[in-house]
């Protein structure tokens, strides 16, 4: 996983934002190296992550596949087929909406890296190197830090270790990061 | 900024496909790899 955000999409309104969000759904964007890991594994996840027979009925917050072109399209809907008989029911009855992504649009700063700002130093240090919301949103080393101090999820210690050396977070932080990452 | 409380008047970026975080040396050189953009919402 190289990058990950928060923002809006699959709607039609021009300029949404959390207050005004219009037709848009509420998303996660994940960049991902694709020799590391397969689209296929990332929608498996997806898959077994919620029930599809269900959806919400509030737009905001539809569990969706967001497609950025006809491959994944085409991928989306064999797995949502797959799901769909793990689940016992007919793919014709799966609520998970399989929709086109359209225009991406970040969501506020403040939405964004969410586990980081209880993490006052590595904040700071961020916000100072990352003035900018979208810069922000786009960066690894973010990325990597909300998920190690905020996720809860375990680590491997020797991958930790070596993207914290070559993260240049200076050394303060990282010995904070290295404490504080449950492994 | 990374913060709790909403910044007046942000303007909202849209997506571009150009990772633009590079100044720290992680971040320098994973924008400079091939990547695809996986889309969810997740209710």
């Amino acid at each position: 996983m190289l990058r990950t955000r928060v923002g809006y999409c699959g709607g039609t309104k021009q300029g949404p934002t959390y207050r005004a969000l219009g037709d848009h759904t509420e998303a996660i964007s994940i960049d991902f190296d694709p020799t590391a890991i397969r689209y296929e594994d990332l929608l498996q996840q997806f898959w077994d992550g919620h029930y599809c027979a269900r959806n919400i009925g509030k737009r905001q917050y539809m569990n969706a596949v967001f497609h950025h072109d006809d491959h994944q399209k085409h991928l989306a809907e064999s797995t949502r087929d797959q799901a769909a008989g793990k689940a016992g029911i007919s793919p014709h009855s799966v609520e998970t909406g399989i929709l086109p992504v359209g225009t991406f649009t970040y969501a506020e700063a403040y939405h964004q890296k969410y586990a980081l700002p209880s993490h006052h130093e590595v904040r700071a240090f961020l916000s100072d190197t990352y003035p900018k919301g979208k810069e922000l949103a786009d960066s690894t080393v973010a990325t990597r830090l909300n998920a190690w101090l905020g996720s809860g999820l375990a680590c491997d210690p020797m991958v930790l270790e070596q993207e914290i050396e070559s993260s240049g977070l200076p050394e303060s932080l990282s010995t904070y990061v290295l404490a504080k990452a449950v492994r | 900024m990374i913060g709790l409380n909403p910044l007046p008047n942000e303007t909202l970026e849209v997506a571009d496909g150009i990772p633009s975080a590079a100044k720290l040396p992680l971040d320098n050189s994973s924008s400079r790899l091939a990547f695809q953009t996986a889309t969810f919402g997740l209710g």
